[in-house]
């Protein structure tokens, strides 16, 4: 059956290494090194890594603000040379702008698409529907809490319409309460939207509670150790996760990742 | 708050009680009248200038200096700043050398204006655009460098053209700092003004009480340091308001 | 970055060309303006002669006495400020308010109260130099990290300890910028007083020039002020940078 679905997001012998990264590596900094896998249509796949291992600039190659240095990345059967129009990013650090209003931030994706302004509000205010901030339209960032304002950064990605949802460790900021019930969120629209999403994170917990298949990452050189499918039945609950079945996935993820991570605390960073 | 109105009150009290102190040294003959006229004699004095006039035509005189200076200063630094923060290399190599002008007594430099210009407004004009330039050029400059990556990358990510990039990003996010940099632009402005009349009996408040020193007109000394100080004062909290105004849509 | 700083210091020295290009057209255009070669031997020979010393010295002397009252007056206020909440915020707005007003029309008080003497560039000098100071006094004082003070505090640490340990170092480079940038203002102090009302002095000297149309000599002497004042500060500077050790800011 899954080898009907369309593959949407390609990753083919991706490699990158930074020149002149300046610190104690004497020069270049080898970030990713081989990376082959595929997403099919309306997966949710979670990138998962120790810090520091590349996950960010895996992601930021596949959404085309960064050129591989060896491979290439086909996104819906095109090679990925700048950002796809049918791709939307959503980052860790806080991106909506302080001095536009809920409104006018989901709505910025669409201004610079040029897209009429009557056209513009109504699918702006259709995204904000969606992330369940509607009536919060006429507020500032500065007036709502972290959570509330990742929710606007998704539902600016959601209002251009996208295939593809890539976000880079979205729920980071937030505390560990928040960072649960914003993952049920997620799932939610993911479920009424049916968009791709790759997910990047470093924890295990939300990895498994999100994803369809979570890839492993190594430490840098960042490689993909393995893949593993997330079998657990859907809606994902908070039962679902205390399950004997969740606690063997992340026992498999964790006797990887522990390795990975042990390198990172000894090896010394260039920073 | 409680805290707050106490405060507000400390303050009123304080200066207050300063001038009742003043006022009764002066007449008590503790402070003598050459030096410092009875506050309630300068604030007559004041009432004097307003009504007569004089306090009106020498206002003009330095509103009109401050206006040209400032529209002068205004896009002189905001385009150095932009320059500079398009060409970083330029930007870093040469704002070094502006901050290390700003240790020197610039002042000093009024004798070139005075020697281009003649005696007259023009000679102010110049010095103040010096004074009130360069804040302007360097906030303008780090506001727009400083601007956070991650904004920077959100606009990549849409594909924003780079005058996008520029007008619905980069200047946004510059705003706060750009302001400061406007507010301290207008401040060292209109010191420049104050100081350059000052000095040069040109016209304008500045003049109005350096004359009055040399005249011995002790009253009007008083006098017209208070009324700079109110104009000064009123002038720097109109400006300091729209800074916080500015500061709180953008942050 | 070897490299980059090659190129910063090539663009540096161009801008000084530019500079100096600049005051060569302006010589040409106004005559009585000499060329900045002129200036420069000129600057040189009143160094040679000795006709700068006297000047000198009572500006530096105008200096020294007036900032050395800025920097006692600033910190004692700015401890007091900076240390308690309520007087603070009941002055400090008024001493910002400060800021703004152009503190030369305070000159004409300062002469009738002491006179014609240095004891009025003196005290005008005191006046531009300390509100650097005791601005950034007050800031020092506030910024001392809250945290350390919890931990003298459950280390029972006596008033003077958590001063000298905690609130010392942690003020040390503010007070020391302010001080550099003091500095610069009650140099400015002294001479704004001798351009306006002064026998002696740098300020003087430089009036006295003009008046006698002796433009070469003025701007020698503005040039010789400008790079006294600009080598004192970036010689602050160094000093500054490395007393930035004892910056308290910690970023993980």
């Amino acid at each position: 059956m899954e080898g009907h679905i369309n593959v949407l997001i390609e990753v083919r012998k991706l490699g990158k290494t930074f020149e002149d990264a300046g610190g104690n590596t004497g020069g270049s900094v080898e970030a990713i090194r081989m990376m082959d896998f595929k997403v099919r249509e309306g997966e949710f796949v979670s990138i998962v890594g120790p810090s520091g291992c590349g996950k960010s600039t895996l992601l930021d190659i596949i959404g085309g603000l960064e050129k591989p240095s060896t491979g290439e990345v086909i996104v819906e059967g095109e090679r990925v040379e700048s950002p796809h129009p049918k791709a939307a990013m959503v980052f860790q650090l806080v991106s909506v702008f302080p001095w536009r209003s809920a409104l006018a931030n989901v709505e910025f994706g669409l201004e610079l698409r040029k897209v009429p302004a009557k056209e513009r509000r109504a699918k702006a205010l259709e995204a904000l529907h969606l992330v369940g901030l509607k009536g919060f339209e006429a507020k500032y960032p500065s007036q709502l809490s972290g959570g509330m304002n990742q929710r606007l950064a998704i539902a600016r990605a959601l209002a251009l319409d996208p295939d593809i949802l890539l976000m880079d460790e979205p729920f980071g900021a937030l505390d560990e309460q928040t960072r649960f019930l914003m993952g049920l969120e997620l799932l939610r629209i993911w479920e009424a939207t049916r968009k791709t999403v790759v997910f990047i994170t470093h924890s295990i917990a939300e990895a498994i509670q999100l994803s369809d298949r979570v890839l492993v990452m190594s430490m840098r050189p960042g490689v993909i150790r393995e893949e593993i499918l997330v079998t657990l039945p859907r809606p994902r609950t908070i039962e679902t996760l205390t399950t004997e079945a969740c606690k063997e996935i992340e026992h498999r993820i964790w006797d990887i990742l522990k390795v990975e991570a042990l390198k990172g605390l000894t090896e010394h960073d260039a920073r | 708050m409680h805290a707050e109105r106490m405060i507000r009150f400390g303050r009123i009290a304080f200066i207050l009680l300063a001038v009742a102190a003043l006022e009764a040294m002066v007449r008590g003959g503790l402070i003598n009248q050459l030096v410092l006229s009875a506050p309630s004699r300068i604030a007559l004095k004041m009432w004097e200038d307003v009504l007569s006039g004089e306090l009106l035509a020498h206002l003009q005189v330095t509103v009109m200096e401050f206006g040209v200076a400032f529209a002068i200063a205004l896009p002189l630094g905001a385009a150095c700043g932009i320059l500079f923060f398009r060409f970083r290399l330029l930007g870093a190599a040469v704002e070094p050398l502006f901050l290390a002008f700003y240790a020197a007594p610039t002042i000093l430099l009024y004798p070139v204006f005075l020697a281009l210009f003649g005696l007259g407004s023009a000679a102010v004009i110049g010095m103040a655009v010096v004074f009130g330039t360069i804040p302007i050029m360097v906030n303008v400059s780090a506001g727009l460098t400083g601007v956070e990556r991650i904004y920077v990358k959100l606009g990549h990510s849409l594909k924003a053209t780079p005058g996008q990039l520029f007008w619905k990003i980069m200047l946004p996010a510059a705003t706060p700092t750009i302001f400061t940099g406007i507010r301290l632009g207008f401040t060292y402005a209109f010191v420049g003004v104050i100081a350059v009349e000052f000095l040069l009996f040109s016209g304008g408040l500045g003049r109005m009480v350096s004359w009055r020193y040399f005249i011995f007109d002790t009253e009007g000394i008083y006098s017209g340091v208070v009324l700079i100080i109110i104009v000064a004062a009123l002038a720097n909290s109109l400006v300091r308001l729209a800074e916080d105004r500015v500061r709180a849509r953008w942050t | 970055m070897a490299a980059g700083s090659v190129r910063i210091r090539l663009i540096q020295a161009g801008a000084v060309a530019a500079v100096f290009a600049g005051f060569m057209a302006l010589s040409a255009a106004f005559p009585f303006f000499p060329p900045p070669a002129a200036v420069l031997k000129t600057t040189l020979g009143l160094l040679q002669t000795g006709e700068i010393y006297p000047h000198l010295l009572v500006t530096l002397y105008e200096t020294g006495v007036g900032f050395a009252i800025a920097i006692v007056l600033g910190i004692a206020i700015g401890l007091a400020l900076g240390g308690n909440r309520i007087i603070g915020e009941t002055f400090e707005p008024i001493i910002l308010a400060a800021y703004a007003v152009p503190k030369i029309i305070l000159l004409p008080i300062l002469l009738a109260i002491f006179g014609v003497g240095l004891e009025a560039k003196i005290a005008n000098a005191a006046i531009h130099g300390v509100f650097p100071v005791l601005l950034n006094t007050i800031v020092g004082v506030r910024e001392v990290n809250r945290t350390l003070l919890k931990l003298g505090r459950s280390m029972k640490a006596t008033r003077w300890q958590t001063f000298q340990k905690i609130v010392f170092p942690s003020t040390v480079l503010p007070v020391f910028t302010g001080i550099r940038i003091g500095l610069g203002f009650a140099v400015l102090g002294s001479l704004l007083a001798e351009l306006f009302e002064a026998q002696i002095g740098l300020g003087f000297l430089v009036v006295h020039f003009y008046n006698n149309a002796q433009i070469g000599e003025m701007l020698a002497v503005i040039l010789f002020v400008f790079i006294l004042t600009m080598s004192v500060n970036a010689l602050m500077m160094l000093i500054e940078r490395s007393l930035s050790r004892w910056r308290v800011t910690l970023t993980f």
